[in-house]
């Protein structure tokens, strides 16, 4: 099912916790909705349910206005960061409760919870309580409950929050994996960027209840349109620097506040804000190297070196400027030494800094 | 499973090493001692007190100094007195109609309706009916006097029955079982109106929510959702209020003063232990009349606790294994 929002608000009181969203997820899309806590994900999520009613703008299942509808009308499913599990029944009770809601036979019932309880590997735990299970236990009775209905829609609210790392990573395999053998329309609500760049087929970015950017995964971090999206996505985040675009002569340059001046490639070159040459540069600490003095754009004082395992980060002072660089496993350098810095321009971004959007990507 | 079996046979070996010490000395007893001996002279005491008198023929005649023991002759003498079993029977049905339409009820009526409405205007509603609790007794059971009597006063009689040219003599002595569960209802209900709007609104917000995407309507998220949510409120109330309206008589004594056949058990105990016309006090039988309360309402509690359940409500520890 095709699932578009038109121009959706929702206000309140006098706050707006969604404004003006319009975005479409195709039928077997993935959508994630993905934001800092408190951006509106969740009253979004909660206007699709029919929970809330929208202030402003329309919400069309398949072309159909649904604004109207109460939420049993919607064919939805629905899953919570707290499992949200009928405490005062069992797992099996949870999941056939909106086929008892609808006075469904009772073989039909048994044959529909033992499909879905199959399908999540939950058919011994049908006679435990929620609070018996474990979190992963309960976070499968509850995709039960949701995949039973056969809605045309899936909705998840943070739903790995709450789980382990381990088990957060083998339960976003298998809730992909559902996803796209099942083709239900999805909307994935996550503060978690790694979570929507690997499970979504696009990303809806939300800040402060506006939606910035509406992309593949990849674009989001390949083109991000605004300053914003390129320092929330990537960890550790972009690095970002003001500078000026030094165009004179055969090639152009981006003069830092030091005085040191890094070459940029043509085909890199941004375009220039309405005033003035100063642009905000952006660059990623994996695009950042350790190199040798006589190679290095820049000369820089290391101030910090953190181990992340595979990988360190070191974090430099050039000139008063900070710069993160992610290094290899064998390159840590001594804290308070000097070493050369590597930019790799060709993957540099730019910044209006007063409108801070892209000067590299159309909006 | 093998995991769990595991685990519990490492605990068994453990036990003794660490546990054992908090319990051993008699520290226990002297954390228990406060509480105790509250418990056993304000609780224990006058019900053993009672017990003992209902096996006397103490009474103003006898006084203090001179009354014998009886055994169960005072309870001999309530099995062979006349009105015992009438008396038995008012009790049980205003207790039960009192219980069914206002304290449990009416009460439950309310918090789900001033729930489910703007939140202002259900604090509003809930406000009016707490007016008839904060309102001394005496004056309270003069209002509804007033509304049962006759005209020019009676405010039934003379705005409704007289215009309509119904019956027109105070409506108290034919009505006066309604009147004592009217008077004391809608003090009652409001007692569970209050624990069960909290308990309500206390529900998890989430298992709400799935609740309406599951598909429930209003309706069905108070049977299916609601109601067994605020079970542990319900038995509360329900057993409460059994027992404050089984020994209460306060509104009955001002209202009636037992008169029309509306002399509860409490009442009779109370007219007959401690409130004869001619200033004879019979404490042997009083007491014994108020054992039998002491009984009922322990029998009750037992029926409720069955009926809701109680087992159900514990549940097996959790095993984190998937
Ligand atoms: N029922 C509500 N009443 C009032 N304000 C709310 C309500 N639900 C959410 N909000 C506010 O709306 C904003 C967005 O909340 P929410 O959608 O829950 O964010 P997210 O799920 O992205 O963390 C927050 O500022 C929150 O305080
Ligand atoms: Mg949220």
């Amino acid at each position: 099912m095709k699932m578009e929002l038109v121009n959706l608000s929702k206000k309140f009181g006098d706050v707006y916790a969604v404004k003006n969203v319009s975005l479409a997820a195709e039928d077997g899309e993935l959508v994630a909705l993905l934001g800092p806590s408190g951006c509106g994900k969740t009253t979004t999520l909660l206007s699709i349910a029919g929970v809330y009613r929208p202030t402003e703008g329309e919400i069309l299942f398949n072309g159909l206005c649904v604004n109207k509808m109460q939420p049993k009308e919607r064919d939805i499913g629905m899953v919570f960061q707290s499992y949200a599990l009928y405490p005062h029944m069992n797992a099996y009770q949870n999941i056939v409760f909106s086929l008892v809601l609808r006075k469904r036979p009772k073989d039909e019932m048994e044959r529909a919870a033992k499909r879905v309880s199959e399908m999540l590997g939950i058919g011994h735990l049908l006679k435990r309580k929620a609070a018996e299970l474990s979190g992963g236990q309960q976070q499968r009775v509850a995709l039960a409950r949701a995949l039973i209905k056969e809605p045309k829609l899936l909705l998840f609210d943070e739903p790995l929050s709450n789980l382990d790392a381990r088990l957060r990573l083998s339960m976003r395999e298998e809730i992909k994996r559902l996803q796209v053998q099942l083709g239900i329309t999805s909307i994935y609500v996550t503060h978690d960027q790694v979570e929507a760049m690997t499970m979504a087929d696009r990303v809806a970015v939300m800040h402060d209840g506006e939606l910035l950017a509406y992309v593949p995964p990849e674009e989001l971090h390949e083109r991000p349109r605004t300053e914003f999206i390129a320092t929330f996505i990537g960890s550790p985040s972009m690095n970002l620097a003001d500078v000026t675009v030094d165009n004179t002569g055969g090639s152009a340059h981006a003069v830092l506040k030091n005085g040191v001046s890094v070459k940029i490639p043509k085909e890199r070159l941004p375009r220039m804000p309405q005033r003035g040459n100063a642009v905000r540069l952006g660059i990623r600490p994996e695009d950042v190297s350790v190199v040798a003095e006589r190679s290095a754009d820049v000369q820089a004082r290391v101030t910090f070196v953190e181990s992340l395992g595979r990988e360190n980060l070191v974090v430099c002072d050039v000139g008063g400027q900070r710069i993160q660089c992610l290094t290899g496993p064998g390159q840590k350098p001594p804290l308070d030494s000097t070493v050369g810095l590597k930019l790799d321009m060709s993957r540099a971004h730019y910044f209006d800094p007063e409108s801070q959007v892209s000067l590299l990507w159309e909006n | 499973m093998k995991d769990s079996e595991a685990r519990s046979g490492t605990a068994l070996t453990q036990a003794p090493q660490f546990p054992r010490r908090l319990n051993t000395g008699p520290a226990w007893f002297w954390f228990l001692l406060p509480a105790g001996v509250i418990t056993l002279v304000f609780f224990f005491a006058p019900v053993i007190i009672t017990l003992v008198i209902s096996a006397t023929n103490m009474s103003t005649i006898t006084g203090l100094t001179r009354w014998e023991w009886v055994g169960f002759g005072n309870y001999e003498r309530l099995l062979s007195l006349p009105q015992t079993v009438r008396r038995f029977w008012i009790t049980l049905r205003y207790v039960l109609f009192t219980l069914v339409f206002f304290n449990v009820g009416m009460a439950l009526l309310i918090a789900l309706i001033t729930t489910h409405i703007p939140r202002q205007l259900g604090t509003f509603f809930r406000a009016v009916w707490l007016l008839p609790r904060i309102t001394p007794v005496v004056a309270y059971v003069f209002m509804w006097q007033i509304m049962a009597a006759a005209p020019p006063h009676g405010v039934i009689t003379s705005n409704i029955l007289e215009p309509l040219g119904g019956p027109t003599g105070n409506l108290l002595p034919a009505n006066a079982f309604l009147f004592i569960v009217l008077v004391n209802g809608f003090i009652g209900a409001s007692f569970g109106m209050i624990i069960f709007t909290s308990a309500i609104e206390s529900i998890r917000q989430d298992i709400m929510v799935a609740s309406l995407v599951d598909g429930a309507s209003k309706l069905q998220r108070i049977r299916y959702i609601i109601l067994p949510q605020i079970r542990w409120p319900l038995l509360f109330v329900t057993t409460y209020q059994t027992l404050s309206l089984l020994t209460s008589y306060e509104q009955i004594l001002v209202l009636t003063g037992g008169r029309w056949g509306t002399e509860v058990w409490a009442l009779w105990a109370f007219n007959v232990g401690l409130d004869d016309y001619y200033g004879f006090f019979q404490y042997g039988l009083g007491a014994a009349i108020a054992a039998v309360l002491v009984i009922m309402g322990i029998l009750f509690a037992l029926l409720y606790m069955r009926y809701f359940r109680f087992n159900e409500l514990l549940h097996e520890p959790r095993i984190d294994v998937l």
